[in-house]
């Protein structure tokens, strides 16, 4: 029976190709940018120097847009259907999540940044709640 | 706007196929038998399927028809849907085109949410390197004989 599927086998291999998904993922590239605007905020209320503000609004609006859109590559190529076994409510975590970015680009308040903080947590929870901390980063560093 | 002469329009410049068309001795070597890898026509076809192929097609084989072609650019051995045929005309967000004689417009099956939903990215076909010529047609896949629950002809539209 092997033999007969070895030989009928075919030779030539034909692709059905999509972009090429890395699967490399991890909630932290969000968190990162995310962290860098609760910093700006935090420096912003610290210093009145309008040039520095001027810098440090328009920084955080580039680093929450960073934010947002690693926070949509996790949704949209690491999370798949079956993942909402496990973490039912996926969906409305990055709903919220992506909103609370577009709340802390406009926003000046700590508490914000803080808050989206904490739903960028729940999210690395249910990566890591899904198995991705495994599968989705290369054991150890590249050399 | 009154006064002003339209000007010509000339189109986009057409970048002569290194390929040359291969002849029917170098046809009929196949391949006869191909293996499928990826998902993006999928649910016509999925990873892993066997089919046969007809190598022999000089031509482009007609709308809805699957075919295994060298991808322009990067001559990866690919499997696609013929969505428009040589002459035909492809409707894109803006405006159209006409296909030239020998070429013809390749779509996967895939839709978006399906897609979406497996984490892979945007279908690699005539949307992104626009019409394929004749020259890089393998053949027309016409059967599949592999898995044993899935054996049957191939063709006609997706589903």
């Amino acid at each position: 029976m092997f033999r007969i599927r070895t030989f009928l086998a075919p030779t030539t291999t034909v692709r059905a190709h999509c972009d090429l998904p890395c699967g490399v993922y991890d909630p932290e590239q969000a968190r990162i940018e995310a962290e860098s605007c609760y910093k700006i905020i935090e420096k912003m209320a610290a210093n009145d120097d309008k040039t520095f503000t001027a810098r440090a609004i328009g920084i955080k609006e580039e680093r929450a847009d960073l934010a947002k859109h690693h926070l949509d590559v996790l949704w949209h190529d690491y999370f798949k259907p079956e993942h909402l076994d496990k973490v039912p409510n996926l969906h409305e975590l990055f709903w919220n999540a992506t909103k609370q970015v577009s709340k802390v680009k406009a926003s000046t308040d700590l508490a914000d940044a803080k808050k989206l903080l904490e739903m960028i947590d729940e999210i690395d929870a249910a990566w890591k709640a899904t198995g991705g901390e495994s599968k989705t980063r290369v054991a150890g560093r590249p050399a | 706007m009154p006064g002003l002469k339209p000007r010509p329009v000339t189109g986009l410049r057409r970048v002569p196929g290194s390929r040359r068309e291969a002849s029917l001795g170098e046809r009929l070597g196949g391949p006869w038998r191909v293996a499928v890898t990826e998902a993006s026509m999928a649910p016509t076809i999925l990873p892993g399927d066997w089919l046969l192929l007809d190598p022999t097609t000089a031509r482009w084989p007609r709308r809805g028809a699957i075919v295994v072609v060298r991808e322009p650019d990067t001559d990866v051995l690919a499997i696609k849907r013929v969505a428009a045929g040589p002459g035909e005309r492809v409707d894109l967000d803006a405006g159209h085109l006409v296909l030239a004689g020998d070429e013809a417009w390749l779509l996967s099956d895939a839709r978006d949410a399906d897609r979406l939903a497996a984490g892979a990215g945007t279908p690699i076909d005539s949307r992104r390197y626009g019409p394929v010529p004749v020259a890089n047609l393998v053949g027309r896949a016409w059967f599949r004989y592999g898995p044993a629950s899935r054996i049957g002809r191939l063709g006609g539209r997706p589903a």
